[in-house]
């Protein structure tokens, strides 16, 4: 490991020419991405490069330079991070060579569903889901779903008994390989159709939605 | 015309409300002028910039006079302020939540729990308005945004040249600039946040008051349907700010005459309440935008929820404070 230096970011002998120190930089960028379980944010890769380099297209050269590779680097949860592409999603199930903490955890098709409905309408309370999908959303699914830190609680609703809803988490979007909430399927075409509206009538409608959650790409492996 | 509630009754009794409270302002609603039309931005457009530089200088300065005097409701104007903010930065981000859904989901999330992605942003821009404006708080707003506290990190007044409001224009833009494509919204709510903060430490303003993100969305400036959004560092963004700040700032200063008026009120009631603890709570309704009867029980001194709740109605029916929610459970009230 490379002793702690004063400076804080990292310059590969300024006196390199231009390409040279372009491929330092790289590799140094991907490196640490590589390195880290967890999607790592622009701000560390910024201060690992320094100002004078522009990390923009620094990362648009590595995700170029990855292009022919079974992985890429996406931008998820808010940070940088290698994913395998989803086109290999199978052979890695098949193989199941990816531990049990490591793996996407395995939802059944009604947690899949109730997950994708919170984070398109929270803060939501299991009264207003269970409306939506015209069918008891049972305490279980919720809370197989909170004990995968897919789920959080919410605010409570200003309603009788003060209900309490529920809202995504920061590893939900690492999960579903989102890099914001505003990367959701299909968002803005919901919303013109004002079916995520506050007090919207979603349960006339939930065929808008059906369609979204089919069209919902697989998980990627990590 | 109404006739101010201080005019009616003798000057309330201070030292039976609360000593900290400076009488003279609380009780003086006619301290303060409304703007005089000269001093208003006029047209819907950006216009030339010399007119909308003219009026935000008027603006700023009347409100500037109103932040220095520090009025005992400033907590309130600078709460009411970040409200707006967090409503028009939700609408940025195509967050579905409006005002009230904002208040409420910032009284009713209980200590530990998420309040949901626009209430992750009411918070911050909460944060802004109640932090004291140096350059350091920059970090804090950053990680608030999920932008990474080093997003901030040499961001500060220094950096820039020119008047407060070109300096907060420039701060903006930089801020916006530092942040990557993949987090665009997130780094325009940043700049815009870093605007005021700049500005209120240019203009030796104590705490942020927030004011660019109320109205740069406005109709005004982008009321045409083929106009884009100005964002920080196109290059009409300095002259969308000037417009923007003088929009902002005549609006602020009419919202904190309105608290003026209605805190001149509350305390020449105040006089005749004989509550226990009726000057913290008091002090809280002034400082706050809104504030729910179990809030205020917690902060001691009034006793039970119940007691809270049953002061806060009596204020209601007197007419010295309003019901902000409209429903009968889980009220807020504020001035």
């Amino acid at each position: 490991m490379a002793p702690p230096s004063r400076q804080p970011w990292f310059d590969p002998a300024p006196e390199l020419p231009r390409e040279a120190r372009w491929r330092a930089w790289m590799g140094r960028v991907e490196a640490v991405i590589f390195a880290s379980p967890t999607p790592v944010p622009r701000e560390t890769l910024a201060a690992l490069v320094g100002p004078e380099c522009r990390l923009d297209a620094l990362i648009a050269d590595i995700q170029d330079e990855l292009r022919a590779r079974p992985y890429e680097l996406a931008f998820v949860a808010g940070g940088w991070h290698h994913r395998t592409r989803p086109a290999y999603a199978d052979a890695i199930r098949a193989a199941g060579s990816v531990s049990q903490e490591a793996r996407a955890p395995a939802l059944t098709a009604t947690e899949n569903l109730v997950v994708t409905a919170i984070a398109y309408l929270q803060p939501v309370t299991r009264a207003e889901l269970s409306r939506l999908f015209a069918k008891e959303v049972s305490r279980d699914t919720i809370a197989r779903l909170k004990r995968l830190d897919l789920v959080g609680a919410g605010p409570r609703m200003p309603a009788l008994g003060a209900p309490l809803t529920y809202v995504t988490t920061h590893r939900f979007l690492s999960v579903f390989g989102l890099g914001s909430l505003r990367d959701l399927p299909d968002i803005e075409a919901l919303e013109d159709a004002g079916l995520l509206a506050r007090g919207a009538p979603v349960a006339p409608q939930p065929d808008a939605l059906d369609d979204v959650l089919g069209a919902r790409p697989d998980d990627t492996d990590p | 015309m109404i006739r101010s509630p201080a005019a009616r009754s003798p000057a309330p009794d201070w030292a039976m409300v609360d000593r900290d409270l400076p009488p003279a302002i609380a009780a003086q609603p006619g301290l303060w002028q409304p703007l005089p039309g000269w001093a208003r931005r006029h047209g819907d457009d950006a216009g030339p910039s010399s007119e909308a530089a003219f009026a935000a200088g008027a603006a700023l300065l009347a409100l500037d006079q109103i932040v220095r005097a520090e009025p005992p409701w400033l907590g309130a104007l600078r709460q009411r302020q970040a409200l707006a903010a967090a409503a028009v930065s939700s609408r940025l981000m195509r967050l579905p939540a409006d005002e009230a859904a904002l208040r409420d989901a910032h009284h009713l999330t209980r200590a530990g729990d998420d309040p949901g992605p626009s209430g992750r942003l009411h918070r911050a821009w909460r944060g802004l308005a109640a932090r004291p404006a140096r350059a350091e708080a920059a970090a804090g707003l950053a990680q608030a945004l999920g932008l990474g506290a080093s997003a901030g990190a040499e961001l500060g007044p220094g950096l820039a040249s020119g008047g407060p409001v070109a300096r907060a224009a420039a701060s903006a833009a930089r801020a916006a600039a530092a942040v990557g494509p993949a987090q665009a919204l997130e780094g325009e709510i940043f700049g815009l946040m870093l605007a005021d903060l700049v500005l209120s430490e240019t203009l030796g303003w104590p705490v942020p008051v927030p004011l660019l993100a109320t109205t740069i969305l406005g109709p005004a400036l982008t009321g045409r349907p083929q106009r884009p959004r100005p964002r920080p560092g196109d290059p009409g963004w300095a002259a969308a700010c000037q417009a923007a700040y003088a929009d902002a700032a005549g609006l602020a200063h009419q919202r904190a005459l309105a608290l003026a008026r209605r805190a001149a009120r509350l305390c020449a009631l105040a006089g005749t309440l004989r509550s226990k603890g009726g000057a913290a709570g008091l002090r809280a309704l002034l400082a706050d935008d809104a504030i729910a009867a179990r809030a205020l029980a917690e902060l001691g001194g009034l006793g039970s929820e119940r007691a809270a709740r049953r002061f806060l109605e009596r204020l209601v029916a007197l007419g010295a404070a309003r019901e902000l929610t409209g429903r009968p459970l889980f009220r807020l009230y504020g001035l």
